[in-house]
């Protein structure tokens, strides 16, 4: 079989933050994420806000790295990369930032920002810069004549296409996307997406897509990984995980999202509540506090990661929802 | 002084296309109307200085000593603003004393600008004891009084118009240092700032391209109001007789070399002066223009 794309083995970040009275202490922003995508797949991530999900895209691109875990891409390990390894990976691992308007200089005309990893990268002259960033930019439905043009000149869903063709300018193999739509409208959205979609196809490109949309998920996603305060709750195929969620959070998640057709509405009961500070990580199951089908056992062990029903979950008494209402079921 | 070119000269300087919002912005402010046009007034007599000025700076009219300017009693249409008391013309010296206030506050600018920015941004880059490091020592040189600093540095340096020069820079870095650091911290938070870095390109490339030129328009404006503070220190400087020697026409050595003649000539002091308050006036009112149309913050 061939080796997956992008593999991670693990992989945790732990920031240091100064606390006053206590002094440094580490803050877990992501523990113990594992998985593995191939060529021409797309691996969801989801979660709140503060889940950590952006804190997984910067460790996947290379922004900074792991402190724990093993990041393998092509088989190869890339964790402690440094120098020109790094640059390798930026060149193979592109990254698509959530803000349109804040991901692109605009200072830089839009072909000066296409070519900018053209000119670093590869040893191209003007004229075939020229003619890759005219190719890129009807690879992502923009017109060439616009490359002259200054970011501040486009709309949202525009810059976002801009946005797109930086990553792909490099045919990469794979593109790590943070909530690369949550900032659009949502008809520009969809547009968005299919371009996704089709590039995905053209290129064989692997997408890491971090979300905090569900509806979305359903859309692109192979695979699903939901996060919570950094830790995995459950993870497997996607067609799996949102049919039949097995984790109360996954759940939860899908219960706030909106639907238009109200025989697809689902009656559970949303997360009420707060994240809790990953400073102070409740003891046992991080999710205990939230949860509506939290026992003694969930405030004093942390559920491991397991299979359960065709897919990961990290929960004591997991189940896909049809029983909810009934008390918790022990396990084996 | 401004006033009979100034219409024209508005027309002459309005920035056309990409610059339209930055001139409708300044354009607000009725001093930076007024303080644009006179700076460009002085800028361009400095420039045409031996064109302009009726007689050499340097040579004594001896049949014509302490002449006061043509309003006054005594005064002639041969020297228009009087003569000094050895006979040199004013009015060809203060058009000289431009050249070099104006030329001496310009590198002083951009002396402090060039190490300013240089520093800040490696502060601002580097982070951690470096920072802190640098940070200190600026603060430490912006709590000695301005031109106490500039006269310890030219007391060390010996007095000249070079070292004088270097004093004032010297001054005016830790402004710009600060400016430069704060606006560069703020500034590769941004993502365009990690992406330009995603896309490859190494620290130095990526400080011109991704971090400089969004950061400018305070650096402007801070060079702007520097230059004043410029032209007022080497004044002052010179007046004390650190800066330019004597026989240079510099406006701050003008007003110490006729200081005893404030009594009875009084146009010999007075007129420098009105000279460096016009020119430091202009400089300021379109300092705050700048500040008016290039800071975000204020937009209205």
């Amino acid at each position: 079989m061939k080796p997956p794309v992008l593999e991670a083995r693990g992989l945790g970040r732990d920031y240091r933050v100064r606390v006053d009275g206590i002094g440094q202490v580490a803050l877990k922003a992501l523990a113990d994420v594992s998985f593995r995508l191939a060529t021409a797949s797309t691996l969801a991530v989801v979660g709140e806000s503060g889940s950590g999900k952006s804190t997984l895209a910067r460790q996947l691109a290379h922004v900074e790295n792991p402190t724990t875990g093993e990041l393998l891409l092509n088989g190869e390990n890339v964790t402690d990369a440094e120098g020109d390894a790094v640059r390798a990976i930026h060149r193979q691992v592109r990254m698509v930032f959530q803000d349109p308007f804040g991901s692109l200089n605009p200072r830089r005309r839009v072909h000066q920002i296409l070519e900018e990893p053209l000119i670093n990268y590869e040893r191209l002259d003007r004229a075939q810069r020229a003619e890759r960033v005219r190719e890129v930019m009807e690879h992502v439905g923009l017109r060439p004549e616009f490359a002259r043009r200054y970011p501040h000149m486009f709309s949202g869903g525009q810059r976002q296409r801009i946005a797109v063709a930086r990553a792909l300018i490099l045919r990469p193999a794979v593109i790590v996307a943070d909530e690369p739509v949550s900032a659009l409208d949502v008809s520009i959205q969809a547009q968005i997406l299919n371009l996704l979609e089709k590039l995905q196809e053209e290129f064989s490109l692997a997408y890491v897509f971090i979300t905090h949309d569900l509806g979305v998920v359903e859309h692109i996603a192979d695979d699903v990984l939901v996060l919570y305060l950094g830790r995995v709750m459950e993870q497997g195929a996607a067609a799996r995980v949102l049919k039949t969620p097995a984790h109360p959070y996954t759940r939860a998640l899908l219960a706030s999202t909106p639907r238009v057709d109200p025989a697809q509405r689902r009656q559970r009961v949303p997360l009420s509540g707060e994240l809790p500070s990953p400073l102070d990580p409740p003891p046992g199951c991080v999710f205990h506090r939230r949860c509506p089908q939290a026992t003694q056992v969930c405030r004093e062990v942390v559920p491991p990661l397991e299979q359960f029903d065709g897919r990961l979950t990290a929960c004591h008494h997991p189940g896909t929802g049809k029983t909810s209402g009934a008390g918790p079921t022990s396990k084996p | 002084m401004g006033k009979l070119g100034s219409s024209k000269l508005i027309t002459a300087n309005a920035p056309k296309g990409p610059w339209g919002e930055f001139w409708d912005s300044y354009r607000q402010n009725l001093g930076a109307l007024i303080g644009l046009p006179t700076l460009v007034l002085m800028v361009l007599v400095a420039v045409f200085a031996p064109w302009l000025a009726p007689y050499d700076p340097a040579i004594q009219h001896t049949d014509a000593f302490l002449v006061p300017p043509v309003w006054q009693d005594g005064g002639s249409m041969r020297f228009w603003l009087g003569t000094d008391d050895l006979g040199r013309d004013m009015l060809s010296r203060l058009i000289f004393g431009a050249r070099f206030s104006l030329s001496i506050a310009l590198a002083v600018v951009m002396l402090a600008l060039a190490f300013g920015v240089s520093i800040g941004a490696l502060a601002g880059t580097l982070r951690g004891i470096p920072e802190i490091v640098i940070m200190r020592i600026m603060d430490m040189m912006l709590a000695l009084p301005a031109l106490l600093l500039a006269i310890v540095v030219v007391a060390v340096l010996g007095a000249s118009l070079v070292n004088a020069a270097i004093a004032v820079a010297v001054v005016l870095l830790p402004h710009f240092v600060r400016i430069t650091r704060a606006s560069v911290v703020s500034e590769t938070a941004r993502d365009y700032v990690t992406a330009t870095r995603l896309d490859g390109a190494g620290p130095v490339r990526l400080f011109r391209i991704a971090v400089l030129p969004n950061i400018a328009a305070p650096l402007i404006v801070q060079a702007t109001l520097a230059f004043s503070s410029a032209i007022l220190d080497i004044a002052a400087l010179g007046f004390l007789g650190l800066g330019a020697q004597p026989p240079t026409p510099e406006w701050g050595t003008l007003l110490s070399s006729s200081r005893e003649f404030i009594q009875r000539a009084p146009w010999t002091v007075t007129l420098p002066g009105v000279a460096i308050l016009v020119t430091v006036l202009a400089t300021n009112l379109m300092g705050d223009g700048l500040r008016d149309a290039l800071d975000p913050r204020l937009k209205r």
